[in-house]
């Protein structure tokens, strides 16, 4: 498991570095559009994340089985699941200091984008919830 | 919620690897199972009485609320 665990580390750090190195190809080559060397970094990332699932379903396909399982496991998704919601719960709590900082300072621009941002989630956040209990 | 996963995976002669691959769950959800500081779902706690050909009930011994964990 610690190998499979090594596995997915490697994907996302070939993935980063695949992004970096697409972008500064198409940077060399000429390309001053901040588009075109994103989707190029993009391009890049996706390759690199390719031809890595590749070499290792060639030369360890268990490794593959066994992220699939993990993928679907139930304890892994109701964890992920709670990472989640914490994550957006500390990260509105976060904006919620900013507003409040931003209103004590008088930074009446950086109040309104992190307040707008904070209602935004939390409209979102309810509305997600009505639904679910809708369809669930 | 406590339960005789260990009990009988050990008399099937299982070890925690192979009883994940046949449940399709990774390794550490049968140690957390085991350990009790995960309760498994509906459709897993099935599948491992339909495993062991026990009821859930045998498997599975409900403690009351008081002493959920999660």
């Amino acid at each position: 498991m610690k190998k499979d665990n090594y596995n997915v580390t490697l994907m996302s750090v070939l993935t980063v570095v695949g992004y970096f190195v697409g972008s500064t190809i198409s940077a060399l080559l000429g390309q001053s559009s901040h588009i075109v060397q994103l989707l190029s970094g993009s391009f890049g990332a996706v390759l690199a994340a390719f031809l890595h699932f590749l070499i290792t379903w060639k030369k360890r396909p268990e490794a593959i089985k066994a992220m699939f399982v993990e993928q679907h496991d139930e304890r892994l998704k109701t964890i992920r699941e709670k990472a989640g919601h914490l994550t957006l719960l500390l990260f509105l709590a976060l904006l919620f200091l900013m507003s409040f900082f931003s209103m004590v300072q008088e930074n009446y621009e950086f109040l309104f984008f992190s307040g707008g941002l904070y209602i935004l989630l939390v409209m979102i956040y309810f509305s997600l919830i009505w639904y679910l209990k809708k369809v669930i | 919620m406590k339960n005789n996963l260990e009990k009988l995976r050990k008399q099937s002669n299982l070890s925690q690897e192979e009883l994940a691959e046949i449940l399709k769950v990774s390794r550490q959800t049968i140690s957390s199972l085991e350990n009790g500081r995960y309760n498994p779902s509906l459709l897993l706690a099935f599948k491992i009485s339909d495993y062991f050909k026990l009821p859930i009930e045998e498997i599975f011994i409900n403690e009351g609320e008081n002493n959920e964990k999660r």
